[in-house]
């Protein structure tokens, strides 16, 4: 009888701990609940949001192996405009080379053009831009000329990508 | 108010109707809260059935029932004196009885509490453990036939609804005649005769009820009741000097015994087992005496299943936080292209500094390939030949631009600067001085990027 009640004591000392390292873990995962919630939609706000840089980044590289496949060189754009409208009145005021991505140098020309029309000016833009690697405008200056249809003085800044041969 | 049997642990409960000599035995099996009967042969209990329990009852006769009602409206408080109200009302020492508190609630008035009990003197409780065991029974449950027999009435025939609906079941028997009476589902009183005496029963119903109720509801049942011209006879004799509606149960011989097998195994208002104490059976000592163990054993589990629950998890959460992770380290690598430099949590910082770098070298050719300044110019062109608008100069460049232009009215100049609105782009048109003796009017268009576009 005893022996029996000792066991009894023991059985209700063993259960009680249980019980309470039980109860004790439930209100520990309670109270992290809300932090670990949080956390999970903080990550997946993250997610998406690196989600949206990743298409950006396949993007690019798309971008970059269209280019690859272009002749290392642009075409100067004087020669583009020149071969689009001979004997307009141009002068290349500036060309300079940035760096760019790895292996590629951006090349900027800044380029006059006098009493030129705006058909003709949409002519040379619409050649730069359908050359291999393309050409795109950057910065344009115009002012009117007192004709229709005609602008006294323009002003082009175009640039375009180099890849450099290793 | 729904009391534990005191053999919860039952799923099969034999009754026993000694029957003066001749036992008829029911079986009851519990089925999730459906009980199924049947008859059963003595020979069926010497077969062991762990989780099958014997009940008898004892005979009204040989027991007692009375309402006690002290004028105290604490239950709790009620309890201790009703030992000693009791007393008073038992020829008897309450100290040589077996009693039992079924039902207890407060008076109509809400001044005092009633209290239910049932009781036999101990030496009567032996002998009829005696006589049982002669007969070869040893039941676990010693039951009082009237409350038995009441509460499997209801059971089986509910009650006329109506306030103050008499309800007298009589339990016709070979060497007993028990007769409960009640009012709507309270029991009120049980009475036994060894023959029929009709003036007895209906003098007994006039002291219970003074004022003859305008509803009566008699209910017959027991071995007597199959015998039909003599048993009609009697009820027919009652009935015409207590009129009321008459119903038989179904199987009337084994109603007591159904009735004991019933309670056994479901939880009721009126439990009751006057089998306790020194006269508790083997079995129920037993299933006492090992309660506490089950109850730390219960709790045991209880502990380990709330530790094994919250550290699965834990396990869980820490998975989905770690797969969480990877999925973030895994997209900034994409981005930034190497793993070095990834601090925890900082994924998206360092891969928004990344793309910056990246989107400033990629300038030249997204410029290019997308033209935004040459659909611009384009845009600005037709919409100033649409509307009208001579440019004087314009200056445009990825981020913003600037047109100064002249239009015989501001509203072609308005309607040139709302064209350019879009996507990409937002102006807005400021007028200007014209010059002296031109009527048209001279304005400004700005212009900024609506959006960076990568």
């Amino acid at each position: 009888m005893k022996k029996n009640k000792s066991t009894l004591i023991k059985l209700w000392i063993v259960a009680g701990l249980s019980l309470a390292a039980g109860l004790l873990l439930t209100v520990h995962s309670i109270s992290e609940l809300s932090r670990v919630t949080e956390l999970l939609a903080r990550k997946a706000a993250d997610a998406r949001e690196l989600s949206v840089l990743r298409l950006q980044v396949g993007r690019d590289q798309t971008l970059l192996e269209v280019y690859s496949h272009y002749p290392a060189m642009p075409t100067p754009f004087e020669t583009l405009a020149r071969s689009t409208l001979s004997g307009a009145a141009m002068t290349t005021r500036t060309t300079t080379t940035l760096p760019s991505v790895p292996g590629w140098i951006a090349k900027k020309v800044s380029v006059d053009f006098t009493d030129i029309t705006g058909d003709d000016l949409g002519r040379i833009l619409e050649t730069a831009g359908a050359a291999q690697p393309p050409w795109g405008l950057v910065e344009a200056t115009l002012f009117a000329s007192p004709t229709a249809g005609r602008v006294a003085k323009a002003t082009l800044v175009m640039e375009s990508a180099e890849r450099q041969e290793p | 108010m729904n009391t534990r049997t005191p053999t919860p642990w039952a799923r099969i409960a034999f009754g026993i109707d000694e029957n003066g000599g001749a036992p008829i035995l029911v079986k009851a099996i519990r089925r999730g809260r459906r009980l199924t009967f049947s008859r059963a042969n003595p020979e069926e209990l010497s077969a062991p059935q762990p989780r099958a329990v014997l009940a008898a009852c004892l005979f009204q006769r040989e027991s007692f029932t009375r309402w006690l009602v002290a004028p105290i409206a604490s239950p709790r408080k009620a309890r201790t004196v009703f030992h000693s109200l009791l007393d008073i009302q038992l020829p008897f020492s309450v100290e040589d009885c077996q009693v039992a508190l079924l039902a207890m609630g407060p008076t109509p008035d809400h001044t005092g509490t009633r209290g239910l009990v049932v009781g036999a003197r101990r030496a009567d409780i032996t002998k009829r453990l005696e006589s049982l065991s002669t007969a070869g029974f040893d039941p676990h449950l010693l039951d009082h036939e009237g409350i038995a027999l009441w509460s499997r009435g209801l059971a089986e025939i509910p009650p006329i609804p109506g306030n103050g609906t008499a309800r007298i079941l009589i339990y016709s028997g070979i060497d007993r005649v028990t007769f409960v009476i009640g009012q709507g589902k309270e029991f009120m009183t049980a009475h036994t005769m060894r023959l029929w005496d009709p003036d007895a029963i209906l003098r007994i119903l006039k002291s219970s009820f003074p004022v003859q109720p305008e509803i009566t509801q008699w209910i017959g049942s027991g071995p007597g009741t199959a015998r039909p011209g003599e048993t009609a006879s009697h009820y027919a004799a009652l009935m015409a000097r207590w009129p009321g509606t008459m119903k038989v149960v179904n199987e009337p011989d084994a109603f007591l015994a159904r009735a004991l097998a019933a309670r056994a195994l479901t939880p009721g208002s009126t439990p009751c087992n006057l089998r306790t104490g020194r006269f508790l059976h083997p079995v129920l000592a037993e299933w006492n005496e090992r309660q506490p163990y089950r109850w730390a054993i219960a709790c045991l589990a209880a502990g380990l299943l709330l530790c094994l629950v919250n550290l699965a998890w834990q396990v869980a959460i820490s998975h989905r936080l770690s797969l969480a992770q990877q999925t973030l380290r895994s997209l900034a690598v994409g981005i930034t292209g190497s793993p070095r430099g990834l601090p925890v949590g900082q994924e998206v910082l360092t891969a928004k500094r990344a793309m910056e770098a990246k989107t400033r070298d990629m300038e030249p050719f997204l410029t290019a390939s997308e033209r935004p300044l040459q659909r611009l110019l384009n845009a600005i062109l037709t919409a100033a030949r649409e509307e009208g608008v001579s440019i004087e100069t314009m200056t445009l460049g990825l981020k913003n631009g600037v047109i100064h232009g002249i239009a015989p009215k501001l509203g072609q100049g308005e309607k040139m600067a709302r064209r350019l609105n879009g996507d990409d782009w937002t102006s807005m048109i400021e007028r200007k001085e014209s010059s002296p003796g031109d009527e048209r009017v001279a304005f400004v268009i700005g212009m900024g990027r609506a959006r960076e576009k990568k």
